[in-house]
């Protein structure tokens, strides 16, 4: 098997096999919806909008990167995060593209 | 050609897929329980069926009946999206596996093996993002901290046993053909050292993987409530324990397989091999969980520290070792 047909075949399994376990998810979760007392967010009897309940998404990335690559991440979510599809595409496809020559590199070297 | 798509269709929902990873789910819990339990001078499961094996079963149908509570605004399925698709990326990797009848297979599939490990950590990454609460923002902090220590060390162990494999007997970076060759080289002196330099570093990047002492710093419970978890219950918590425990029972399985064969060595006796990968397995796990039950917590500063200064360069130096000799 070549490798294209492998990531098919392994891309169509774990499709499959997520999609068998997400319809028993569905099925045998209870079907009717929980008061909305239940879903509201709750803090110690005061009401809260989940908003305020909430740290910024920013402190998703602190701990590792306040230790040691904070102006690379400022750097990238700057460019990155501007709200635009195609900005996050170019970094996406900028990392694959680092990683595929980094894995050639090695791949030649072991030859 | 449809007598091949049937079997495959077969072994992605049978064995060794989803129903299979199922009962390895279920047992992998029950096991863990029952080693933590004896380690603590208790007992463990016990009354729900013969030694407790059904107990995991119970708590599953349990959480199943609950209510499927999602905090208003937010996302409902997204979460058991992400998940189930997780669980799904498990299934698939141990179909590349010898422990498969008909294993996937091709040269340099060793990066698809290493990318479907990954998407556990995205999908509870992912999970905990989509609950509003400060605990599961920390906790998933913690998440994505770790998976730069962590998952680096993991892919620089599991390539050694791939490189030294390729190098020496020809095995083109494939998993599968990696598994049924890299034991053999158990018998050279040089490829025996770093297979287990390479073997430890993989098992401590498996501990912190799977979120278990002293790296749960993720989900610790007395600073973060159960961090990125921290909002779910139900069905989608049965979700995430479940792939907890996969996650575990896989990636024991898959270093079974990379480091001693799995049933290769003895594959012209089906039960004795079946037995022998089935004991590898137990006593990976075993290994995973004595060190579970036995330490501390890291503070998350102290793990990172813990994995960039020995973890990884030991890893690295591995690989850099097989890949020059």
């Amino acid at each position: 098997m070549n490798l294209l047909m492998l990531i098919l075949y392994v891309a169509t399994s774990m499709v499959l096999a997520s999609a068998i376990m997400y319809v028993v998810y569905r099925v045998v979760s209870r079907s009717e919806r929980p008061s909305p007392e239940k879903t509201k967010v709750y803090a110690c009897g005061e009401d809260y909008t989940p908003e305020r309940a909430s740290a910024s998404d920013i402190n998703l990335y602190t701990a590792v990167w306040r230790l040691s690559f904070r102006n690379l991440y400022k750097y990238i979510r700057e460019k990155g995060h501007t709200g635009v599809l195609s900005d996050w595409f170019f970094w996406m496809y900028l990392f694959m593209i680092i990683a595929l020559v980094v894995l050639y590199l090695v791949s030649v070297t072991l030859w | 050609m449809v007598m091949c798509m049937w079997m495959y269709i077969l072994e992605t929902v049978l064995y060794p897929g989803l129903v299979f990873t199922l009962l390895g789910i279920i047992f992998t819990n029950w096991y863990v329980r029952k080693v933590k339990a004896h380690m603590q001078n208790r007992i463990g499961p016990l009354y729900t069926g013969p030694f407790g094996l059904l107990q995991p079963i119970a708590d599953l149908i349990k959480l199943f009946s609950k209510e499927d509570i999602v905090v208003s605004g937010y996302p409902a399925r997204a979460p058991a999206f992400f998940l189930t698709l997780a669980m799904g990326s498990l299934v698939a990797l141990l179909l590349m596996t010898p422990i498969a009848p008909y294993p996937l297979q091709a040269p340099y599939d060793i990066y698809i093996a290493l990318y479907l490990l990954v998407w556990p950590t995205v999908a509870i990454a992912i999970a905990g993002y989509l609950t509003p609460s400060p605990f599961t923002i920390v906790g998933t902090a913690r998440v994505l901290s770790l998976t730069l220590a962590y998952e680096l060390g993991f892919v620089l162990s599991v390539l050694v046993p791939v490189v030294l494999a390729s190098r020496y007997l020809g095995a083109e970076y494939s998993l599968y053909t990696t598994c049924t060759r890299a034991w053999m080289l158990w018998t050279k002196p040089l490829p025996a050292i770093l297979l287990a330099i390479s073997l430890l570093t993989a098992i401590l990047s498996l501990q912190c993987k799977t979120m278990m002492k002293p790296f749960d710093i993720p989900e610790a419970e007395t600073e973060i409530v159960a961090g990125p978890f921290t909002e779910y219950s139900g069905p989608k918590y049965a979700l995430i324990l479940m792939l907890h425990d996969q996650e575990l029972f896989v990636g024991a399985l898959l270093l079974s397989q990379l480091y001693f064969g799995g049933p290769i060595p003895l594959i012209n006796n089906p039960l004795l091999a079946a037995v022998v990968t089935f004991v590898e397995y137990l006593a990976i796990t075993l290994v995973v969980t004595w060190i579970h039950a036995s330490t501390p917590r890291y503070r998350v500063e102290q793990a990172l520290n813990w994995f960039w200064k020995y973890l990884l360069p030991l890893s690295a130096l591995a690989l850099v070792v097989s890949m020059v000799v």
